[in-house]
This record gives C-alpha cells, structure tokens and sequence, in this order.
C-alpha cells in the first residue's frame, strides 16, 4: 500500500490544481495531522479534503507519544544546526507520520528537505515535492505529455500556481 | 525523487528568492497595512510559508491566497 504524508503547503497549493483528484492514482491513501486541517479554510480546500476523507481516501492519523518523540528530536536537530530553517508544527508532523506508517513524505518544506539532505538517516523515507508527484504522473501516464517542454510547462504552470 | 544535494538545495533556494522578488507586484505590496507587507516580505526572502502567516496574524492558507494577489510565486 502506497501511502503519502501530506504537510499544509502542499495540500492548499495542490487543491488548486485542476486535476487535483489525480492525486488518487499515485497513492493508495494520504495520510494528515489535525495541524493540516485547522490551516486550510477555502472552499476549494475543503472541498478536496472532505471530499477524499470521505471516500476514505485521507485519513485524519491521531498523534501518538511515538510522533510527539519524533517531532521533537527532529525540532532539536534543526535548532541545534544554523544550516536547518526553521521547522514548523505541520511539517514536522507530516514527517513523523511518514516515519511512523512508511509513508512517502509530499512538501516543500525547506527545512525538511535540508534535514534530509544533512540527516539522511533522521528521515529515511523519501520526499517528494509537488514536481515529483506530477513526474509520477506524467511516468504513469495519466498526464500525458507530447514533449518534454510540455511537461516543463504543465509543471511550470502547477509550480507557480497563478493559472491552474 | 532524486536525492537533492547541498549544491541543488542551495540553487533551488537562490533561484526561488530571485524569481519571487522578479515576480512580485510590489506596488500591490507598498499598499498593505504594514502587518500583511512585512509578512509578504519576509515570504519572498525567506519562502517560509508557515513563519508569514504568523507574521500577517493568518491561517497558511489566507496568507497563501494573499500571496497569490501579491504576484509572488510558490518557490
């Protein structure tokens, strides 16, 4: 089973994109924290989210003392390294999840990608950014693209959020 | 995904903060009350989402969608 932990960032740039209910054909369920969901207002977002909660494809993970410790020494290493951003409470619980169900990471987030970099054995799940999940479907081919400028211009276009 | 490297993570970030300093409406910007201006600043510098919203007194996704007023790209 393929499973995605989302952070904030994502979800309400991804709930923008037209094609947002493509999501459903790379994964086979997302994984949040409550943190996500007090973060998103619009209907477009919620829309998207109630929408997969309740076709149960997102579900709404409780945290437990286990992510709690993992949030917490992931907040420490970043604090304790001037060459880690800051790291919030949506993506450092998007993270201990991941780590907790072995679920594929989904964000932006600098500070993640840098503890990544850093400390890879810290976050040995994988990470994708939005412009992994869009290269998976162009893989699977449920976007379809002629080239690769194509391609280059669906990501574009995604990436900037400005036309989606 | 390819695992990034120091190099690529640093020309990400670089390129991010020079494309959302490109792209931003500033005159947009120079009119907001001085809360919401100094939060987009400090997004266009830094890209930190979660950081801006707070500065603003926002959810992430407010702050995201007055973001997308400014002309400043997700990067």
């Amino acid at each position: 089973m393929k499973l995605a932990s989302l952070d904030t960032c994502f979800l309400i740039d991804w709930a923008l994109y037209r094609h947002r209910d493509y999501i459903t054909k790379i994964f086979d369920k997302i994984l949040v924290s409550e943190h996500v969901l007090r973060e998103i207002y619009s209907s477009k977002a919620l829309d998207f989210v109630t929408e997969l909660l309740s076709k149960g494809f997102m579900t709404l993970v409780p945290l437990t003392s286990q992510e709690e410790e993992i949030a917490r020494r992931l907040i420490t290493t970043a604090l304790s390294d001037p060459r880690i951003p800051e790291l919030h409470e949506t993506e450092v619980y998007a993270v201990a999840i991941a780590l907790t169900y072995n679920a594929i990471i989904v964000t932006e987030n600098k500070a993640v990608l840098w503890l990544k970099v850093y400390y890879p054995n810290e976050i040995p799940q994988p990470i994708w950014r939005s412009i992994d999940v869009l290269l998976e479907l162009v893989k699977r081919s449920v976007i379809k693209v002629n080239s690769v400028e194509e391609a280059l211009k669906v990501g574009r276009r995604v990436l900037y959020r400005h036309q989606t | 995904m390819n695992e990034l490297s120091v190099e690529e993570l640093k020309a990400i970030e670089e390129w991010g903060k020079k494309v959302r300093r490109e792209k931003a409406n500033w005159e947009f910007i120079r009119k907001l009350p001085s809360r919401l201006r100094k939060a987009l600043e400090y997004y266009i510098e830094t890209g930190d989402l979660y950081v801006a919203s707070r500065i603003a007194g926002l959810k992430i996704e407010e702050f995201n969608e007055l973001r997308i007023k400014a002309g400043v790209p997700s990067t």
